[in-house]
């Protein structure tokens, strides 16, 4: 397009700012005090006000420190994704290589079942999970909110390793069953090592579901097994909302993604994008 | 009895009798989501129809209509699930057409640092809403925020954005925007980016206008993708719930109480755990009602030639 296209860049990098401006301000007020803020926007470290790590001391050192809920994030998060993508890659290979039929359904029947289910939304079962888990004794546990997890990220994982696997040639795992190799054998040796970027892209998409939840996590979890955004949210109903404190946590909750977008950018926008192209 | 099996019943017995091969590898994903999202779901419908009583201990009388006779003579469900479609209405919208009109302006273009705007265009969506959510009320902030402080500093006296009845749900809305514009502008990029571009110079040579070729050639085109992202972030929209739990809590008033905050106080907060499980069936039959009609509306004017 040369010379004449430049013009584009103008609301690209409009709304870059849009997109930026606020993440900037948000790591800026993690450095500020109660005098740096009330002054009005201060945006200038050093000139127009004081930085200070009181935040970050107070959220890792304090009475009630970040420690737990960042733990209890990585665990939940660790648990629920791997368990969603053994069951689920396992389940959607079944789905690529195979023609199952029940009756009248088909195995677009039962990918339509197993998508349809984000219709539901998640207060519908959380509300019966918060009794659920109440009497089997896993209500605030990591174990009960890595279940509900593995729930809600089970047909995200078939969806998107269903549209990877269709795209990985039949050949070489014909040619592992002509050597003697059993389905599951077939699986693991030849279709999972040449998947590898897909499992990985699942991987990381379904952790950063199960990462930023809110909902099931603020129906099932109250103290032990808190997790970072019921802790940032926690925050807000103290006497004084302390700016600083929340900004920090908020960032503790928000780096590890920004830092996953930066390295695994294509893996996660094309991650993201396979559902829709259907 | 289906029509293929009275058809060929040897083929149907047959197919019963014996386990298909490869039932080992989907059978452990339906049966965790039968354990992990139909069980639960039935037992939110049953409680939606019982006399659930948690003072002595857990009683769940089944057999009652009241929770269903409470929800239609209801005002605030009604109040937020009005907020919740204006919600749904307003973001899905305005995401949809700037990202629209940021892929249009896009495709066929050789930029240099598409992945450096590709990434940054991705960050909004990984990040927690609640997290976000703190980071705009902190901004929105009459005394302390950017915004305001910028439209003071051009002249304009800013409104106090979460705080007023008619702007606090628009304000949220806005950064539902903020988050998912780059979502349907990446997906429409990628959509336009199938079409040949010799259809659309063949537009610009025949004298089409800018406005004209959008309508007539481009909308047509990307319309099967248009209409899986905006069902998705429709459907998305109309859970939500963290970001306006962090902003307002459903304030001022109930103006802005969606209507899974709604189920979740009543659940919850109050541990009216029948009711609780009504307004969330409700809420979900509002959605699938809403998504059968995005699509059959859709496959109507295909069918008509208006889009």
């Amino acid at each position: 397009m040369g010379r004449t296209g430049r013009w584009v860049y103008i609301p690209l990098v409009f709304w870059t700012v849009i997109i930026l401006f606020p993440i900037f301000w948000l790591a800026e007020t993690s450095f500020k005090d109660m005098i740096a803020i009330s002054t009005g926007p201060n945006y200038i470290p050093w000139l127009q006000f004081q930085p200070t790590l009181r935040a970050w001391q107070s959220i890792f050192s304090g009475t009630q420190t970040v420690l737990l809920p960042l733990t209890n994030s990585v665990v939940v998060g660790l648990m629920s994704t791997t368990a969603a993508l053994i069951l689920g890659a396992a389940g959607a290979y079944g789905l690529s290589r195979y023609h199952f039929q029940f009756g009248r359904i088909k195995n677009n029947d039962i990918m339509m079942w197993i998508v349809s289910q984000r219709m539901m939304p998640p207060i519908v079962t959380g509300i019966a999970f918060f009794l659920i888990l109440r009497l089997l004794g896993l209500l605030d546990t990591q174990v009960g909110l890595s279940i509900v997890y593995l729930g809600m990220n089970l047909p995200l994982t078939v969806w998107f390793m269903k549209n990877y696997f269709d795209q990985v040639p039949i050949d070489i795992e014909e040619a592992a069953r002509i050597d003697g190799a059993s389905p599951l054998q077939s699986l693991i040796r030849v279709v999972v090592p040449v998947s590898l970027p897909g499992l990985v892209g699942t991987f990381l998409l379904t952790f950063i579901f199960a990462w930023n939840e809110f909902l099931f996590a603020s129906l099932l979890t109250f103290s032990h097994a808190v997790t970072l955004p019921l802790f940032i949210a926690a925050q807000q109903s103290a006497d004084a909302i302390q700016w600083w404190s929340i900004a920090a946590i908020a960032l503790v909750s928000i780096v590890p993604m920004i830092i996953l977008s930066v390295f695994v950018e294509r893996g996660l926008v094309s991650g993201l994008l396979s559902g829709s192209n259907r | 009895m289906t029509a293929a099996e009275r058809k060929a019943p040897v083929v149907a017995v047959r197919r019963r009798t014996r386990v298909q091969p490869g039932t080992g590898f989907l059978a452990p994903t339906v049966g965790v989501l039968f354990v992990l999202t139909i069980f639960p779901f039935l037992f939110s419908v049953v409680l939606s129809f019982s006399n659930v009583s948690v003072t002595n201990g857990l009683s769940i009388q089944f057999g009652s209509l009241a929770n269903w006779t409470q929800l239609i003579h209801d005002h605030e469900f009604w109040v937020s699930l009005s907020n919740t479609v204006v919600f749904v209405v307003v973001a899905v919208l305005f995401e949809y057409i700037i990202g629209l009109l940021l892929a249009i302006l896009l495709v066929q273009r050789d930029l240099r640092g598409t992945r450096f705007f590709r990434t940054v265009f991705l960050i909004p969506m990984t990040l927690a809403s609640v997290a976000i959510a703190f980071t705009w009320r902190m901004l929105y902030n009459p005394a302390y925020g950017a915004i305001d402080a910028f439209l003071r500093a051009i002249g304009i006296n800013g409104p106090v954005w979460l705080g007023n009845t008619h702007l606090a749900l628009l304000s949220i809305a806005a950064v539902d925007v903020w988050e998912w514009t780059p979502f349907m502008f990446l997906l429409l990029l990628a959509g336009l980016q199938g079409i040949p571009a010799e259809t659309l110079e063949a537009a610009r040579v025949d004298g089409a206008t800018w406005w004209k070729s959008v309508r007539y050639i481009i909308i047509p085109l990307v319309w099967p993708v248009s209409v899986a992202g905006i069902l998705l972030r429709m459907i998305a929209a109309f859970q939500v719930f963290g970001r306006i739990y962090v902003m307002t809590g459903g304030g001022p008033g109930i103006t802005t109480q969606s209507a899974t905050l709604y189920a979740f106080y009543t659940g919850v907060t109050e541990f009216n755990l029948g009711y609780g499980s009504t307004l969330a069936l409700a809420l979900m039959v509002v959605v699938i009602v809403a998504a059968m009609l995005l699509l059959a509306v859709t496959r109507r004017s295909v069918a008509r030639g208006q889009i």
